[in-house]
């Protein structure tokens, strides 16, 4: 038999709505679960470096407890562990006129937890990165904490936590594929079940790895001009419209030019 | 301003501090008056950069006062108690406190002209234009015109030691603190960031400099103390100070440095 090459072409060519549906799926998922993950980060990060012991150990607790659990079983305790002890049960919901399926919103969830603890480290790293002086000289100027932390400490803080930030998004990207274990219907599940009718399997799996593949791809771009905009502080200049940094960015050696100059 | 024309600005009593078991002050009195420029001097480890911390507050001091003007710094009195003032009160005390580092501790993420603007914006409220108007007089008054625009990376030690300056200034405090100014500077780039505290010094700032520079104190201070194992141990004017009649445990100090 061999490789379909028609087959798998076709494939490529004409996906058919419910796949691209699938793709979709498999971007908010990552998206949402990226965005709520940075927001429990955010919180247990700083909260790693509380002045109150009860708050730094509690955060230090969810840190220690999530990143010693793999996200596959997070995620089937969530959806199928809770309900089947009665604790809580996912439904199905509409929010602005998008239905939410139940396993769709336990896999963001349950992503969104595992992520905020490996954010919480990356956030905290960031903040501690950040010179002590320089938040003494805001503080002798007269800001208030909250000036300090907002105009001082996230600004240069975001510089270091980028990098980390982009990398964990790239792994999101791909871990969302165990959420098809619980039953969301993302580019992985719909392989598999392609797979059964057309016994093609080889071929639709080498299709949703390059997907994930351009996924990535994309990301990494992306991330590549944020991380340029960001190293603005290091070149004595504006900072560049996205189109300037995704040429610099794309060249062989970027940020060259500025360095000769 | 209030008070008679004679009140000191700047009043410590009886200062003192621990880290955990070690004394750092040990009982710190000394007066500045307005227009006043005193330098101290001491081995490093005698307390003079958490004395200058302890006047804004970086540092808590344990037991004593600190007046500057009629406010007591960092603590109310209840009777013969001292209690710690809200963290929003210290914040309005240190306003007119400017401070220099050692360490200059421009924020990295922002050009000179930022640096200068941000806490007249953001703590006094002033309007962007009068901020970036008074920002550009005081580069030109610090020699930093050019690099308005420049990111502190950029800059030599010297030339971010003066926008520290101009930053510091930008909040028209009325006290100036100056922790080793010249500390962590090339010899070639100390003189400017000098000429510029002597410029100010010339203006009638009220300022307290812990320096290493002899020469420089000798100059610009009008008054020179000696601090050691947390004490204020001689105090004179800097004829005084350094002249042939000083005591002669001062003068076993100065040859060290020299």
């Amino acid at each position: 038999m061999g490789f379909d090459w028609a087959f798998f072409f076709d494939r490529i060519v004409n996906p058919g709505a419910p796949y691209l549906n699938a793709l979709v799926r498999t971007v908010t998922m990552a998206v949402l679960a990226m965005v709520l993950g940075l927001l429990i980060g955010l919180v247990v990060g700083f909260g790693r470096l509380s002045r109150y012991g009860v708050i730094r150990a509690a955060c230090a607790f969810y840190v220690w407890l999530i990143r010693g659990i793999p996200v596959l079983v997070l995620l089937v305790m969530l959806f199928s562990g809770m309900a089947a002890a009665g604790l809580f049960r996912f439904s199905d919901i509409e929010l602005l006129g998008l239905k939410l399926t139940a396993s769709f919103q336990a896999a963001v969830i349950g992503l969104a937890i595992h992520e905020g603890a490996y954010m919480a480290e990356i956030v905290r790293n960031g903040v501690q990165a950040v010179a002590l002086g320089q938040v003494e000289a805001a503080r002798s100027l007269g800001m208030s904490s909250w000036q300090v932390t907002w105009r001082i400490v996230i600004p240069q803080a975001t510089r270091v936590i980028v990098p980390p930030f982009g990398n964990d998004f790239n792994h999101m990207l791909k871990t969302t594929s165990l959420a098809s274990v619980i039953g969301v219907q993302e580019i992985f599940l719909l392989t598999e079940a392609m797979s059964a009718t057309t016994f093609k399997s080889f071929e639709l799996l080498t299709v949703v790895a390059l997907n994930y593949l351009v996924l990535t791809a994309i990301w990494n771009t992306i991330q590549g001009v944020i991380e340029t905009r960001l190293r603005a502080h290091e070149i004595d200049r504006p900072v560049r419209t996205w189109w300037q940094s995704l040429v610099v960015y794309l060249s062989p050696t970027p940020g060259s030019a500025e360095r000769r100059a | 301003m209030s008070g008679g024309a004679r009140k000191p600005l700047v009043r410590a009593l009886d200062v003192r501090k621990s880290f955990g078991e070690t004394a750092v002050l040990r009982g710190v009195d000394l007066e500045v008056q307005r227009g006043e420029v005193l330098c101290i001097i001491g081995p490093s480890g005698s307390g003079k950069s958490t004395f200058l911390r302890c006047i804004n507050q970086l540092e808590t001091y344990q037991a004593g006062r600190i007046y500057i003007g009629d406010d007591l710094i960092g603590y109310r009195e209840s009777g013969n108690r001292l209690l710690p003032l809200p963290s929003r009160q210290v914040v309005l005390q240190r306003r007119h406190i400017g401070m220099v580092f050692q360490q200059f501790n421009l924020f990295w993420h922002m050009t000179v002209l930022e640096n200068i603007v941000e806490a007249p914006i953001r703590v006094l409220g002033q309007p962007l234009a009068q901020a970036r108007e008074q920002a550009m007089r005081l580069l030109d008054r610090v020699g930093m015109t050019a690099k308005a625009n420049a990111y502190p990376m950029k800059l030599s030690g010297g030339q971010q030691q003066r926008a520290a300056i101009a930053r510091a200034l930008a909040m028209n405090p009325e006290l100036m603190l100056f922790d080793e100014p010249t500390s962590a500077l090339d010899p070639e780039t100390t003189g400017e960031v000098l000429a510029v505290i002597s410029e100010l010094a010339s203006s009638g700032m009220t300022m307290i400099i812990v320096t290493h520079e002899m020469g420089f104190a000798r100059q610009v201070a009008d008054r020179v103390v000696l601090m050691e194992e947390g004490q204020i141990r001689h105090e004179a004017a800097p004829e005084q100070f350094f002249g042939d009649k000083a005591p002669a445990r001062l003068k076993a100090f100065l040859s060290t440095i020299h």
